[in-house]
């Protein structure tokens, strides 16, 4: 008897939970048409210096990222700078700010098709050859453009950062990760002229909707922390649209990722992969950690 | 209410235009300021077509540099600088009876999205300041007469080059008065007192809505001025010239007509037009046709014109040099008129520049091919209307001996088909210009060099298929030994072995520019600063191996090179 009772409960209940989906689903048209926008938060750690201080704009170590919005689409990418250029003397870090430094400028000044950031990426690239100063260095990047009327992300990845999209605690959309092998990941260099010419970024859209989380980062972030941890950070700590919020929660993945980084007991993704290559380790993985946490919110929404 | 609610929404969404309200919006009379909105025209630029890097297009927005000072890719630059262009073995000669208040080597325009009554125009230099020497502005939209075709601009400011010290500034001359709003500013520069590019970060308009009050109070007053002193003039009855009438001293018909002419070829064209109005013998004496060997219209670029030409054709039967540049854009020249205009020099023209001329197509250089077979020189830089169909124009003309091609829509492939058309006069070729050739290789370059060993100038800058490693820059010092300017600008394989060649082979070498390569030490530049006596031009910006303290102490050492080494201070 009990168990009847028990179904019929369950069962109310979903018929209960139908209905207020299927009233969800009739709500008014002007919720469905109305642009979306990003409102964005941005934290991160470099791996050389002890706590977080913006020492230069755009930057965290060797990592580098860009926020930018234009007429039509607000624009979201990271370059995650090749450590191994310091064995020769090159800062590493100079590629990817520029890379990302001309990003925001190409976006802001509206020269490019915001639904093909893969084109940003190598519009990006060709003016970097342009420079005088000769530029050295390689980078990876990742970058997500949200076409503000179309409600649609349009995302382009060379490399190992990437991103994830959070519906209701659940990742419904990320980015595949592209390496030769373990720890080496497809890069953009200028001198010498790489292999790997932007055109073999990977690109993808996906319609979201207002409430959406778009989490942004670098493999310093996404080696540290498990999907799991970080879509339980979204959901206890993004409760609503205000800014402050997203920063919050950014904020609080980042530092999470930072101290798992240095505890040599933790399986973190980087060590779980690095078995599965064959070798033996544990602990995280200290690296510049960058994440930018994006919630998507109806541009009517907007809270000052 | 509604004003605040727009204002805050707009600062939220980002404003485009990046308009900066003084004060209060609604007064009409308040000064706003707006920032250029697009490039519709410039001369020449030092960044690609397709790039956003050092091209003319970064004038227009809001500041992007300012208050840094030093060499970055978000400026607008112009191609060239200081003298070193016009020393080169390319330069083509000036021409005589060009006014010495004329010295614009380049120029810009920008519109803007409002029309104001302009109060100021600001303009933010961030490198090597000082090259602006006119401002002109005009409502582009409603500036030009239905009848004439004539657009009217309206010089603001002017002054000739002044040296300037070496930091940003934001350059605010001051500036006539108008009576009329304007949306388009266009700024002439002459950079031959530049130590390097000068480089311009963005302009800004500061304007009123509504024309200023005392204008409009003033203006009546001044009616009444002019014409009550028309009122007071009588006609005079005295000519000096006298017209057959025996009361007067015909004094100037005493003199011989060569000493006429002689008095006569010191005078401008402005000023010949101007005299030949005043009387018939004088006039006579105007139109004389060896006055008017060498034509420069340029600096009358507001007012050359279809009538302008055709007044001037029948005086131009030995006209040898014509420079048509820059005109056209102020009153409209056709495609018939030059027809008419080419037909009366016979044959006799040999140089011909059509530099930034809009007017130029196909079916220009199909009559410049037609009436003019002995040109030897012919400029259509920044014609961007012509395209590799002109390119079988050119091959017509047999005695071509400098030619200009400039951001011109002529293909890679038809130039070298022209070279290779005119193969007899390629070998005897002096001076090549192939800045920004990107898909120049090392087989061509080599192949050149070892055709043209004549070859006193190249420009190689910014070809980045060259690479070092091939042995074509090396061969092309060991084959061109009368090599007086090469260009190896931004190509970052140019290494010690290149510059150990040119020590040893280029013993005339004027001018050298090795920007922006990593592979080069001090030791092998020295050698050749040693060597090459007659070097008096040696840029190395940007190059990792040579340290500002090298090139403080080369200053003192070798003198007589200007030793050029560009920065970023980040």
């Amino acid at each position: 008897m009990q168990s009847v009772a028990l179904y019929g409960r369950l069962v109310a209940r979903a018929i209960v939970a139908g209905i207020h989906n299927e009233f969800q689903l009739k709500t008014p048209a002007r919720d469905q048409k109305q642009p979306l926008h990003l409102v964005t938060g941005l934290s991160g750690f470099s791996k050389p210096v002890a706590k977080n201080s913006v020492l230069k704009k755009w930057t965290f170590g060797d990592d580098a990222y860009f926020i930018a919005r234009n007429k039509v689409a607000d624009v979201i990418g990271v370059a995650d700078g090749v450590g191994g250029w310091r064995n020769y003397g090159i800062d590493p870090s100079l590629f990817p700010r520029q890379l990302m430094a001309t990003c925001e400028r190409l976006v802001q000044e509206g020269h490019l098709e915001p639904q093909a950031p893969a084109s940003i990426i190598a519009a990006s690239y060709e003016e970097l050859q342009q420079q005088k100063d000769p530029l050295m260095g390689s980078s990876t990047a990742c970058i997500v453009s949200l076409h503000r009327e179309e409600r649609t992300i349009y995302t382009a990845n060379l490399g190992d950062s990437g991103f994830l999209v959070v519906r209701d605690g659940e990742v419904v959309h990320r980015s595949m990760e592209q390496q030769h092998y373990f720890n080496t990941p497809y890069q953009l260099a200028v001198a010498p002229p790489s292999q790997e010419g932007p055109d073999i970024a990977e690109s993808s859209s996906f319609k979201v909707v207002d409430g959406d989380v778009i989490i942004l980062g670098t493999d310093g972030l996404f080696d540290n922390l498990s999907e799991d941890m970080i879509l339980g950070y979204v959901s206890s700590t993004m409760k609503d649209n205000h800014e402050e919020t997203v920063q919050k929660t950014a904020s609080s993945i980042a530092e999470k990722a930072y101290q798992l980084s240095f505890d040599p007991d933790y399986m973190s993704p980087f060590a779980l992969s690095a078995i599965d290559a064959g070798i033996q380790l544990t602990g995280g993985k200290p690296d510049d950690i960058t994440c930018i946490m994006a919630r998507v919110t109806n541009q009517s929404d907007f809270c000052l | 209410m509604a004003e605040d609610l727009a204002r805050v929404v707009g600062s939220i969404l980002g404003s485009d235009s990046g308009r900066d309200v003084q004060e209060d919006e609604v007064s009409e009379s308040s000064v706003i300021k707006i920032c250029g909105q697009e490039v519709t025209d410039f001369s020449s630029q030092y960044g690609g077509e397709t790039r956003l890097s050092y091209s003319a297009a970064n004038l227009a927005g809001k500041t992007n540099i300012y208050p840094s000072y030093g060499d970055y890719t978000q400026a607008c630059v112009f191609r060239t600088y200081g003298p070193w262009w016009k020393i080169a073995p390319s330069a083509p000669k000036p021409y005589i009876k060009t006014p010495s208040s004329f010295c614009s080597e380049d120029y810009i325009e920008l519109t803007f999205e409002e029309k104001l009554y302009p109060v100021a125009v600001k303009i933010y230099e961030t490198y090597n300041p000082g090259a602006i020497v006119k401002i002109l502005a005009t409502d582009y939209h409603s500036g030009s007469s239905v009848d004439t075709g004539k657009t009217r601009w309206v010089t603001l400011w002017s002054s000739p080059p002044a040296e300037t010290p070496q930091r940003s500034r934001i350059f605010s001359p001051p500036i006539k008065k108008i009576d009329f709003p304007i949306n388009m500013v266009r700024l002439e520069l002459c950079h031959a007192l530049c130590d390097y590019y000068t480089e311009l970060d963005c302009v800004l308009l500061c304007g009123t809505r509504m024309g200023p009050e005392s204008l409009t109070d003033s203006s009546g007053d001044q009616v009444q001025d002019v014409v009550s002193s028309l009122k007071s003039l009588t006609v005079d009855d005295y000519c000096a010239c006298g017209d057959g009438d025996g009361d007067y001293p015909r004094l100037f018909e005493r003199l011989p007509g060569e000493v006429i002419l002689l008095i006569l070829s010191y005078f401008d064209i402005t000023s010949l037009c101007r005299l030949a109005q005043t009387c018939r013998l004088l006039r006579d004496y105007c139109y004389d046709h060896l006055l008017y060997t060498e034509l420069n219209l340029q600096p009358l670029w507001q007012q050359a014109s279809d009538v302008a030409l055709d007044g001037l054709s029948m005086r131009c039967r030995h006209l040898q040099r014509l420079n048509l540049s820059w005109c056209g854009k102020a009153a409209p020249i056709t495609n018939d008129c030059l027809d008419r205009f080419l037909q009366e020099p016979k044959a006799e023209l040999t140089c011909l520049q059509l530099s930034c001329c809009p007017f130029v197509n196909n079916e220009t250089l199909r009559l410049i091919a037609t009436h003019c077979p002995e040109l030897k020189e012919l400029d259509l830089s920044s014609c961007e209307q012509v395209d590799k169909v002109a390119a079988l124009q050119l091959l017509l003309l047999r005695k071509l001996e400098r030619l200009n091609l400039y951001r011109t829509k002529i293909d890679i492939h038809s130039i070298v088909c022209v070279i290779r058309e005119l193969g007899t006069h390629c070998r005897k070729l002096r001076t090549l210009d192939m800045w920004r050739a990107r898909s120049l290789q090392d087989d061509g370059l080599v192949h050149l060099a070892n055709n043209c060993s004549q070859l006193e100038e190249l420009d190689v800058g910014w070809c980045t298929e060259l690479r070092s490693q091939s042995g074509c820059f090396v061969n092309l010092a060991e084959k061109c030994k009368n090599l007086k300017k090469l260009f190896l600008t931004a190509n970052r394989t140019v290494c010690d072995l290149d510059l150990l060649a040119l020590a040893k082979h280029s013993l005339h070498l004027q001018q050298l520019d090795i920007l922006g390569t990593r592979e080069v030490s001090s030791q092998a530049a020295e050698r050749v600063m040693a060597n090459c006596k007659e070097l008096v031009f040696f840029d190395v910006s940007f190059c990792a191996g040579i340290t500002d303290a090298t090139v403080e102490h080369w200053k003192k050492q070798y003198p007589h090179v200007s030793v050029k080494k560009s920065f970023q201070h980040s």
